[in-house]
């Protein structure tokens, strides 16, 4: 039987870094872990695109994948572990476990995304 | 009152957006052929379901990789499709397409197309793979596939040509580009005459390897421009400073070599070594630059006209090596015993090796006691290598060689690490002892050293307090600066700093003043000395008292007897250390 998928709540409250962004895919929050990890403050990155913290190599597919899902609301990438690289604010990157899920709340999507650095020598990494 | 508006605006326009780019997206995938989008250097930016199993790759593996690595090969174990297609058409609005058999038996092909998008600067490309197996007939396929060979064939041939073209070219130059001396192919052809000529005649071939010293520093310091200027120059002097009928050659790098002409005995040989460092020593000057340079010389000399050029050499090379590691002048000759130091070196490093990734190290404790009741009130840790089954390593060896080889830098996290965990297991029995730990050059010329030996203590929620680390002269005073920065850092969180091996390197009094620490420790040859050399008490005497006008501890090293201890008590030095005291020892729990 599949695991429940989580609620971005429940990413949220967790101690993980964890990133919120609205139906367009701008960033609306972070928390403190974020921070730590990744280097951006909510200053930084509130209202601005999700593919910022992406490698630029990334940021087409992102654009579009995201867009697809707004047309489909269909998607293979979400509610499951992918191992990504996320761009620090020094432009430095790192290897990441990323895991989202997204909810409809008021009729617009919520995308909440926990992620979690991996060891440097963590396979498969793109 | 506009800016709502227009924003929910926006806001809408780009949602609506987003759904038409999901849609082509969605129909995208649903079409066969496949689809790439890449940068200018063909790494892959986006691609469609079709070329996702076309290649049966993850498209997220796919992303900012090389396309030519994702598309499978030819039936022939060719790339379908490489960088050489597209070299050097970028920009150029360039377009191409090729055809690839992908098996036989079926029939497989594809056809891939590719274009740049010219309204975007930065020179993306689109590519389709299409499968045309079902278009073309065997005979067009195999005649395509026949066609593509036949090309291939000829460029390779054209490749090899060239290549030939190359390395004949490169035969005839026997001229360094940058001092116009010959090079090494010219000076392997006449080392290669001279031993011709002891065939034919007794006689004997020597030559000088000559190495500048810290020429990699220079480089670096002042950049290449000024690091090949040097090189003119010394070429030049070195030039002077040669007999008639002798050959300067540049070997490469900062390597020239002198060939001799006719018989020259040891001391002959030393003495042009000797004229040619003269010659080099002048200071000189370059976009104001100051700089002194040396060499190091490696003689060797041969009757043996079946020796071979490569085995004159490697011997020169390694008496080179020797002399670099010798007080001036830096000039050694060639022994059997310079190739079995050579070897045992080899050995050691490699068993040296070996012990750090087996973790085959241990850390002893030698107490620091006051001298009025001797006390201890620290420790100094020291590092041994024992492997099983092998005598033990000799750390006045290997220390040194871990300094030369890098390999100081492991084994130096190593010991910072082991030392704070045996601190941390002497709180825990309430026997804290401040430890000291020695500090390598190498060590401290890493940036951020400080912060990271500060990090090991946290971790383990120590007190900086607790530890104290031990640094030699020569650090301070070749990299002041640095050196500098990361002890002020370590002493302003508590550490404190010793000056090891007092008295045996530059020991000026004057620079003890400046630098930044805490406490000397009196080099252990003091100890045995000073009470049958008068002159030694004397120096002895002044440090301990200069030392302490400064404030500085004074911790004398190497007491072994009770009459060593008294005088230094006598002296007025208040610390010690010594088998006197205590011989190094493992941890243990009692």
């Amino acid at each position: 039987m599949a695991e429940p998928v989580p609620s971005i709540a429940s990413l949220q409250a967790g101690d993980r870094p964890f990133v919120l962004a609205d139906h367009l895919g701008n960033v609306v929050a972070i928390n403190p872990a974020f921070q730590a990890a990744f280097g951006w403050s909510q200053a930084d990155l509130a209202g601005t695109s999700l593919s910022r913290i992406l490698p630029e190599a990334f940021q087409m597919s992102h654009q579009l994948g995201f867009s697809r899902f707004q047309a489909t609301e269909q998607s293979t990438i979400l509610a499951h572990p992918l191992r990504l690289k996320t761009i620090c604010s020094d432009g430095r990157g790192v290897i990441s476990e990323h895991f989202i899920v997204a909810e409809k709340q008021n009729d617009q999507w919520l995308f909440g995304a926990t992620l979690t650095p991996l060891p440097e020598d963590a396979e498969q990494v793109p | 009152m506009t800016g709502t508006p227009l924003k929910a605006v926006e806001g809408q326009l780009v949602a609506e957006l987003r759904r038409t780019l999901g849609w082509l997206e969605e129909a995208l995938d649903s079409i066969g052929d496949g689809l790439v989008i890449t940068d200018a250097e063909a790494r892959v930016l986006w691609c469609n379901a079709g070329f996702v199993t076309f290649c049966g790759r993850s498209k997220l593996l796919m992303l900012g990789e090389p396309l030519f690595s994702q598309l499978p090969r030819s039936c022939s174990g060719q790339p379908l499709l490489d960088a050489t297609a597209l070299q050097g058409k970028v920009g150029e609005g360039q377009s191409g397409r090729l055809t690839g058999l992908l098996s036989q038996d079926p029939l497989r092909a594809v056809e891939i197309q590719w274009r740049e998008v010219k309204r975007e600067a930065s020179g993306p490309l689109v590519f389709t793979i299409r499968d045309i197996s079902l278009l073309l007939s065997n005979a067009e396929l195999q005649s395509r596939a026949d066609l593509a060979n036949e090309r291939r064939a000829e460029s390779e041939t054209r490749n090899a040509q060239l290549r030939e073209q190359q390395r004949s070219l490169a035969a005839q130059v026997v001229e360094c580009p940058v001092t116009g001396l010959p090079n090494r192919r010219a000076l392997q052809n006449r080392i290669a005459e001279a031993l011709a000529d002891l065939e034919a005649q007794a006689g004997q071939v020597t030559i000088l390897f000559c190495d500048l010293n810290g020429f990699k520093e220079i480089n670096d310091l002042y950049g290449h421009h000024v690091g090949d200027e040097l090189l003119v120059e010394v070429g030049q002097r070195l030039q002077q400073g040669l007999r008639s009928g002798d050959t300067l050659a540049r070997l490469g790098g900062d390597e020239f070599v002198v060939l001799t002409s006719g018989r020259l005995d040891e001391i002959e040989a030393l003495e042009l070594g000797m004229r040619l460092q003269q010659r080099l020593a002048t200071p000189w000057i370059a976009e104001d630059y100051l700089i002194r340079p040396s060499m190091s010389v490696g003689i060797a000399g041969t009757t043996d006209p079946e020796i071979g050029i490569d085995e004159l050499l490697r011997r020169a090379d390694l008496a080179m090596y020797d002399a670099k590691a010798k007080n001036d002048p830096k000039i050694s000759h060639y022994n059997d015993s310079i190739d079995l130091e050579v070897k045992r070196t080899i050995v050691l490093k490699r068993q040296l090796k070996q012990a750090i990734e087996d973790n085959e190290l241990e850390l002893v404790y030698q107490p620091i006691v006051t001298l009025t009741d001797a006390q201890t009130v620290g420790q100094e840790s020291l590092v041994r290598i024992q492997s099983p089954g092998r005598p033990a390593l000799n750390p006045s060896e290997f220390i040194p060689l871990a300094e030369r080889t890098g390999l100081i830098l492991p084994l130096g996290r190593w010991v910072v690490r082991e030392a704070m965990d045996h601190v941390k297991r002497l709180q825990r029995l309430s026997r804290s002892l401040r430890t000291s730990i020695n500090v390598s050059p190498l060590q401290l010329k890493q940036e951020g050293f400080a912060s990271w030996f500060l990090a090991q203590a946290e971790e383990r929620d120590l007190d900086p307090v607790l530890f104290s680390v031990e640094v030699t002269e020569g650090m301070l005073i070749d990299h002041p600066e640095q050196t500098t920065r990361e002890l002020q850092h370590l002493r302003q969180a508590g550490v404190r700093v010793y000056l090891d091996d007092f008295g045996t390197g530059y020991s000026s009094m004057s620079w003890l003043a400046k630098l930044p620490i805490d406490a000397i420790k009196i080099d252990r040859s003091f100890a045995a000395d000073f009470l049958m050399d008068r002159r030694k008490q004397t120096v002895l005497q002044s440090m301990i008292t200069l030392a302490q006008d400064l404030n500085f501890t004074v911790i004398a090293e190497g007491i072994e007897t009770e009459k060593q201890h008294l005088g230094l008590l006598e002296m007025g030095c208040t610390h010690g250390q010594g088998y006197y005291y205590g011989r190094p020892r493992g941890y243990s729990a009692d």
